[in-house]
């Protein structure tokens, strides 16, 4: 009879101990796998909605005090309105839409507000994808006509208006044709009107002669990609696209190129969310992956220090202590690779049904190729690490001391 | 032939140290059936042990056929243990959750090519009367079964010598009688017996007699063959 043996013999005579051991390690496991199974089918799930959403991007001349407009105005730079149109046509980045702003400060009624005139224009990636615009929302609306504003909600109640009531602003009259939602941001302090009647207003308000080719100070892209790559393009990528794109506008216009600032997206938002989710995750699994080998370290030492006798006796047998050692390590690591084993069943089994609703998401998919060496190797060293204990055990025992008669 | 030199063990225990084995030399001939007695604690086993290679002494040497025993590494001690060497021990040290014949073929384990013979297995244990016990586990045996059965697994390898250390001690008088029959058989097989026992019928069988006190040989009979 060889060691193996005897090991084997003797696990399957403790199997409540063998089967706890061998639970910690599927569970351990499992909440490993389950984590990783959710987060990668989520972030696979994410990508392809990227794919749909892509990346927003603000276009404003260069040098704009856009980020402090509130306080600073928005400065006398502007760049000529057809850069929307050059955008739209260009071969390779696509979005779901644009929008070109003027916007300057203005006060009615003593009210301190942004006074936007915006054109909206469909992407062919929009068009594509059968985006309509829909109400609400900054990117979503149309101006139908040159003396139709819309109000953002903050404006609307600071001047006590409604649809269908007028305002005047620098002595314009305008229809109030919608208020809109309240968005929580400074866009729920903006006036919306038509961009040519805003052009028209913006340079008379400077006494200025408008120029040949009417102007703006900010272009929004929104839900850009550059679907020729063929799989989730990367925001450094678009964003030097964009720049290489405005680089050669601004040359043919004689401006100075216009600054590209990526701005937050809601598929940003929800990744960082979820990368904490599953970082709250990784810890919950790796503290159970530590009991675990605490569970394991347990059973090992148990079933060695109740042995020393039997590890005694093979040694006064001739048996090697190098083999003895290996058969303790090689008992610790079976017990945890068919527990990894498990826990890659159990955890992609528990992913699968519960991991959409913790991820939010509407499926989760099996990740049997990428992971199946995670929990084989973590499981592998909790086993070798839990053994340890044993092994020193088994090390310590003085033959002599344990057969000498007692 | 066994030839143990000016053998020293001391041990520290609780911060003092206590001598187990104090300069003894004895030479144990091929063949011989010796007898090594002393009260509890006078060091028979310790220095059965030594013979063994499984404690190694503070001063002195062990040497079995001209070979310093702990001049080996632990792997070449182990292996003159696995292949010349048969152990008895007064609690038996069965595995408990191993048969009978698996207890037996235990001893086999450690040996070149670790193979167990059935034939062998069963052959040993019909030699010690155990043939209807093959698949029992040692909990289902009498304390002399077991006794027979740890005679067994010494065997089973076909060593030069037997270490048993105090075999009889937790058997009645006549199972004691019955062990001590089979240890004589096989001494008369050519097996070298060194059997370290309180018991004084026991030692009366022996043909040579070592008796310690407080680890120091005392008394050092030859070899009657001789």
């Amino acid at each position: 009879m060889k060691l193996t043996g005897i090991a084997i013999r003797e696990m399957v005579r403790r199997p409540k101990g063998l089967i706890l051991a061998t639970l910690a390690t599927v569970v351990a496991t499992a909440a490993v796998v389950a984590n990783e199974t959710t987060f990668i089918s989520a972030g696979d799930t994410m990508r392809k909605l990227m794919l749909q959403l892509g990346h927003n991007f603000l276009i404003v001349p260069k040098d704009s005090p856009y980020d402090r407009f509130w306080a600073a105005d928005f400065g006398d730079q502007t760049m000529p309105e057809a850069y929307l149109d050059s955008l739209a046509a260009h071969p390779e980045i696509e979005a779901l839409r644009y929008v070109a702003m003027l916007n300057r400060r203005v006060e009615v009624d003593g009210v301190r507000t942004v006074l936007t005139g915006v054109r909206f224009k469909l992407g062919a990636f929009g068009l594509a994808a059968k985006k309509k615009p829909t109400p609400g929302g900054f990117a979503d609306f149309v101006i139908k006509r040159p003396d139709h504003a819309y109000l953002g909600a903050d404006v609307a109640r600071a001047l006590r208006k409604d649809t269908s009531d007028t305002i005047t602003i620098d002595g314009e009259t305008f229809q109030v044709a919608r208020v809109l939602k309240p968005e929580g941001t400074n866009d729920d302090l903006r006036i919306y009107i038509d961009l040519g009647r805003a052009q028209q207003m913006y340079h008379k308000a400077r006494g200025s002669a408008p120029p040949p080719e009417p102007q703006i100070n900010g272009l929004v892209a929104f839900g850009c990609v550059c679907p020729v790559r063929g799989q989730f393009t990367p925001l450094s990528y678009i964003q030097n696209r964009l720049e290489e794109f405005f680089e050669a506008e601004a040359k043919k216009s004689g401006q100075p190129t216009p600054d590209v600032i990526a701005f937050r997206s809601m598929f940003e938002a929800r990744a960082e969310s979820r990368l904490m989710t599953q970082s709250v995750g990784r810890a919950v699994a790796g503290a159970l992956l530590v009991l675990c080998g605490l569970a394991l370290a347990l059973y090992m030492y148990r079933s060695v220090s109740e042995r020393r006798y039997e590890i005694a006796l093979l040694t006064a047998l001739g048996y090697r202590p190098a083999p003895i050692l290996v058969s303790v390590i090689a008992k610790a690591l079976l017990i945890a690779l068919v527990g990894g084993a498990g826990g890659l069943l159990v955890g992609t089994w528990v992913a699968v049904a519960a991991g959409p609703h913790i991820a939010t998401v509407k499926a989760i998919a099996p990740q049997w190729q990428r992971l199946w060496p995670v929990p084989l190797v973590l499981a592998a060293g909790i086993g070798v690490a839990a053994s340890l204990v044993a092994v020193l055990v088994v090390v310590r025992v003085d033959p002599a001391d344990q057969l000498r008669n007692r | 032939m066994i030839d143990v030199k000016d053998l020293t063990k001391r041990y520290r225990v609780k911060g003092q140290t206590v001598e187990a084995l104090s300069g003894v030399s004895v030479q144990f001939p091929d063949g011989t059936y010796a007898g090594v007695t002393g009260p509890s604690g006078s060091g028979k086993s310790t220095l059965l042990f030594s013979l063994a290679g499984l404690v190694k002494p503070t001063a002195g040497a062990v040497t079995i056929d001209g070979q310093s025993v702990y001049d080996l590494p632990a792997g070449g001690r182990a292996r003159l243990r696995a292949e010349r060497i048969g152990f008895v021990f007064q609690m038996f040290y069965l595995v408990p959750y191993l048969t009978v014949a698996e207890n037996v073929a235990v001893a086999l384990g450690a040996g070149p090519g670790g193979k167990t013979s059935a034939d062998r297995v069963g052959a040993v244990l019909e030699r010690v009367g155990l043939t209807h016990r093959l698949n029992h586990k040692p909990g289902q045996l009498s304390s002399g079964e077991q006794q027979r059965v740890a005679l067994a697994r010494a065997v089973i390898t076909q060593p030069r010598m037997i270490l048993a250390d105090e075999p009889t001690g937790n058997l009645d008088p006549d199972l004691a009688a019955q062990l001590l029959d089979y240890l004589d058989e096989f001494h008369r097989d050519g097996l070298t017996i060194i059997l370290a026992t309180h018991d004084q019928k026991a030692a009366e069988r022996a043909t040579q007699r070592v008796t310690l006190q407080a680890g120091r040989l005392v008394e050092a009979e030859p070899d009657k063959r001789e």
